[in-house]
């Protein structure tokens, strides 16, 4: 697991590649923690890297959606694909995020 | 019909991905259906996870994990010698709960619910047994 991070007009995109699973959760809750208590509550997660998730990667986004509500901020996900993205719906988290088909109509969202 | 494969791992964390990679390889190479074995390697990843995190007294534990994977279908048995626990009867977690209500935790045994066609599981000589399996959805196309 790699996770690219960029910044654009006030906007935090990072962009994991490989899998989000139970060996990389912790990894990437902690970076995008630390991006959010950095004071950074403009988020982008670009998925198109992303080749699996798993419901402890599932746990990760939850944590991490919590915290950017409670910083009073905004997340976006984009260009999921089709594996990752049957995933996030049976566990019901296209309710809980706002999803894009890209990058950029993620970034004009938050 | 595929024949049956057994695969040993140690009940560590560390162990699970490299199992998966190489039944995921096996799948391709046997022809399985892709949204099958994306499906199979999802539940056996969460019913693993759960051993270990849950199930399984100590790291030097075994986890057995026999499986089947033919073109059309898959099957696997995750055999443990853990305190016995049947993971299904864990409730279903509120997946139309807004953010605020959602709590971290049940999604693994939810998605090994909803994606498999048969979830077994059994207690049976000081081993927690569970059985999955699931067949293609056939394609209208070619009946």
């Amino acid at each position: 697991m790699n996770l690219q991070q960029e910044s654009q007009n006030g906007v935090v995109i990072v962009t994991p590649n490989g899998r989000l699973d139970i060996s990389s959760a912790k990894l990437v809750e902690d970076s995008l923690i630390g991006i959010i208590d950095r004071g950074h509550t403009r988020l982008v997660l670009d998925l198109s890297q992303l080749d699996y998730i798993s419901s402890a990667g599932l746990r990760t986004l939850l944590v991490v959606a919590k915290r950017v509500e409670a910083a009073k901020g905004k997340i976006a996900l984009a260009a999921l694909k089709p594996n990752v993205r049957e995933v996030l719906e049976v566990g019901g988290f296209d309710r809980i995020f706002a999803i894009h088909p890209d990058r950029a109509a993620a970034q004009a969202a938050v | 019909m595929g024949a049956e494969r057994t695969a040993r791992i140690r009940a560590a964390g560390e162990e699970i991905r490299s199992l998966l990679d190489g039944i995921e390889a096996e799948g391709r190479a046997a022809g399985v259906a892709e949204a099958l074995l994306s499906d199979l390697r999802l539940c056996l990843d969460e019913l693993l996870v759960n051993v270990v995190n849950h199930g399984a007294p100590a790291p030097e534990a075994e986890i057995t994990v026999h499986y089947r994977l033919e073109p059309d279908a898959v099957a696997a048995e995750i055999v443990d010698a853990g305190p016995a626990f049947d993971p299904l009867s864990l409730p279903d977690p509120d997946v139309d709960a807004p953010l605020d209500a959602r709590v971290p935790g049940g999604l693994g045994i939810y998605f090994v619910r909803r994606l498999m066609d048969e979830v077994v599981y059994e207690r049976r000589d000081a081993f927690n047994r569970l059985r999955l399996a699931k067949r293609a959805v056939a394609d209208p196309a070619t009946i």
